[in-house]
């Protein structure tokens, strides 16, 4: 085992690596920014660095500042987490130039040609392209609809559906415009897109020895904008036979890619077709998730194998304990077009108890930062069946509050509600529309509580900071002022 | 005191002749009674827990820049709101509200990566003008009011600040 792991990443994912570096007896570093000071990460660590950037963006993009705390504090690992440089080649090189172990798997140029040897179906696609050029010449053998992703993705930024040949230099500009702002040199892969697929994900482990595990498949579907916001596991989408024929192929594929360590093997499913997508080896959002239906810590088992160690965990032994749903919170208000939110949380009344597990790095009083991701909290549903998980998720979720900021719950207990969901049906295009948007939220209204709003409105003018603005803005006479002084006034009024 | 008040729906109701709402009162509503308790309100005084018949909810009321509530949140769950009368005094919207500014103010710091509008065009509220990205998204600059474009402050690829005016419609 390591004897000393630097986190170089920050908030709830961050938090989730410090405490596994802890709980496997290693001691833990963390890189902080200014403004992080105080997170739970932060003050969870054994040890804190504070890094700067040398350019503009932030300094958990900053290669250097990241290595140099590594060998300052003298980690022999770094767990980069999810996001920022957890795909970074350069991390991985220069650390290893200096003895130190990056806890995260690299792409492998020739996944997609490996996959398709392995009998695995694929879509048409492109290697890493670096030029407008290349791009361009790619675009003949993939067709329309296709997708633009910067190698460096992750969790929404950087990805961009084309739909047609006058779409594709302007989404390739942004792309790379994306891949500026963070840091990250502009590459990209093109992809056949299949609109409204099912995308289910593997998540794998491998040992040096080449001993792997295959864990159960999580279904990630419903997105926006490549943004996961829901997750659950098994599939309820996944035919037996399909989910036979992957987990049988899965294994050959690691081992021709060589896999040490963690990937998430991506399937796009669709038309009773699965084609494989991707492999991505940085920790996965949703590996509480997986750890919830098995048992198995994703992120204890990667820093393991990490580490040398062999993989002690067996197919056989893994159990698949009824079904998990995984919710994303984020500060984003679909209200006004799922803009962000960053601010001060002030209300968080988070449900707990059977079958809830609320992985949060935030409580009540702590700032969303504007400067980072939208993430806020995960909260994991888990019961006997499918049916009976929906159902708990359902009313955990009606069961949170949050205020301060303005967060997802509302088009998440939409989604959780909707027919569409409880049948399994969502596809990855399911959120694509602003008419969507707009029913689903519709949907969580009814006309007791439109009742209620309506009383709760008129209450609302008889208070003291509704009548003090009135009193601001109102005519001098006009009935609004004269009602909110008397509600200003009335310690001075007799009855 | 009688209220007309439409959410998504319009209802009229009578709130008790008085100022002093700390205690339970009952409201009519439609022939039934509805008995209404103020739990928590905030430092400012706005509302913040209620129960209504023997239901607690927590709740938030945003209100326009002349003080008038429109919008209120029932754990979190948007319904719009309009004051229409009180009594018998009509409010109108237009009358009593001014208009929305049209500065279009960047709401959070983040670069302006794309403008669908030039100075000149014609915009309708609440359409798309553009984006600003920030917190690893994109997020829709939304046309606050009707109007034509009239000056761009900042263009395509500048970073701006909380506040940053972007642009004016006139």
């Amino acid at each position: 085992m390591f004897k000393k792991v630097l986190i170089a990443n920050r908030g709830l994912v961050a938090a989730n690596c410090v405490r596994a570096v802890r709980e496997l007896g290693a001691k833990s570093a963390i890189v902080y920014e200014t403004s992080d000071l105080g997170s739970a990460a932060v003050r969870a660590a054994d040890e804190a660095l504070e890094i700067t950037s040398a350019n503009g963006s932030t300094a958990y993009l900053d290669v250097g500042s990241v290595v140099e705390a590594a060998v300052r504090c003298g980690a022999d690992a770094v767990h980069p987490g999810y996001g920022f440089l957890a795909k970074s080649q350069d991390l991985a090189q220069r650390l290893k130039e200096r003895g130190i172990t990056l806890i995260a798997s690299q792409t492998h140029p020739r996944a997609k040609e490996l996959a398709q040897k392995q009998g695995l179906g694929i879509l048409p696609g492109t290697a890493v392209l670096r030029a407008w050029s290349e791009v361009e010449s790619s675009v003949a053998s993939i067709g329309f609809p296709l997708a633009i992703k910067a190698q460096a993705s992750y969790g929404g930024w950087g990805a961009r559906i084309v739909n047609d040949a006058s779409e594709l230099k302007p989404a390739y500009e942004h792309v790379c415009k994306q891949c500026e702002r963070h840091g990250v040199p502009a590459e990209v892969v093109l992809d056949k897109h299949l609109s409204n697929a099912h995308q289910v994900e593997f998540p794998v482990l491998r040992d040096s020895s080449g001993r792997v595990l295959v864990l159960p498949e999580v279904e990630t579907s419903v997105q926006r904008r490549f943004q996961k916001l829901l997750v659950e596991t098994p599939s309820p989408s996944l035919k037996a036979a399909l989910r036979g024929k992957l987990e049988s192929a899965i294994p050959a594929l690691v081992n021709a890619l060589e896999l040490v360590g963690y990937a998430s093997v991506v399937f796009q499913v669709s038309g009773g077709e699965a084609y494989f997508s991707d492999v991505d080896g940085s920790i996965q959002a949703q590996h509480g998730a997986t750890g919830l239906l098995t048992s198995v810590n994703i992120i204890r088992e990667q820093i393991r194998v990490a580490s040398g160690e062999a993989l002690r965990i067996q197919a056989e032994h893994v159990q698949r304990k009824g079904h998990v749903i995984g919710v994303f919170i984020y500060a984003m208000d679909p209200y006004n077009k799922f803009a962000a939110c960053p601010g001060r949380i002030e209300r968080f009344h988070a449900p707990s108890g059977e079958g809830i597990i609320l992985h949060s790095a935030v409580t009540s009083g702590d700032i969303v930062s504007p400067h980072y991701d939208p993430n806020v909290v995960t909260l994991l549903a888990h019961d006997s069946t499918r049916d009976e998980a929906v159902t708990r998720m359902r009313l955990a979720l009606a069961d949170f509050f949050i205020d301060g900021i303005q967060t997802s719950l509302p088009i998440m207990r939409a989604i959780v509600d909707s027919a569409d969901f409880v049948k399994g049906e969502i596809g990855t295009s399911y959120l694509f529309s602003e008419e969507r948007r707009v029913s689903l939220l519709k949907s969580l209204r009814n006309s007791e509580d439109d009742e209620i709003a309506a009383l709760v409105g008129a209450l609302a003018l008889n208070t003291d900071a509704n009548a003090s603005q009135i009193m601001a803005s109102a005519q001098h006479g006009s009935l609004l002022w004269a009602m909110a002084s008397r509600v200003l006034n009335r310690k001075k009024m007799e009855f | 005191m009688k209220y007309t008040v439409r959410s998504v729906e319009k209802h009229e109701f009578e709130l008790p002749r008085k100022t002093d709402f700390s205690s339970e009162f009952a409201v009519e509503l439609k022939g039934k009674t509805i008995a209404v308790r103020i739990l928590e309100t905030n430092a400012d005084g706005s509302l913040r827990l209620v129960m209504i018949n023997n239901r607690v909810i927590p709740v938030q009321v945003d209100r326009r820049t002349d003080g008038l509530p429109e919008r209120v949140y029932l754990n979190g769950v948007s319904y719009p709101i309009e004051i229409e009368k009180v009594e018998s005094t009509r409010f109108k919207a237009p009358t009593i509200a001014k208009q929305a500014s049209g500065e279009v103010r960047a709401d959070l710091p983040g670069q302006v990566t794309s403008l669908f509008v030039q100075v000149g065009d014609e915009v309708e509220k609440g359409q798309t003008i553009g984006i600003l990205e920030a917190m690893k998204m994109e997020n829709e600059i939304i046309a606050p009011r009707n109007g034509k474009i009239k000056t761009i402050t900042v263009g395509v690829g500048k970073a701006v600040m909380r506040r940053d005016l972007i642009l004016e419609i006139g």
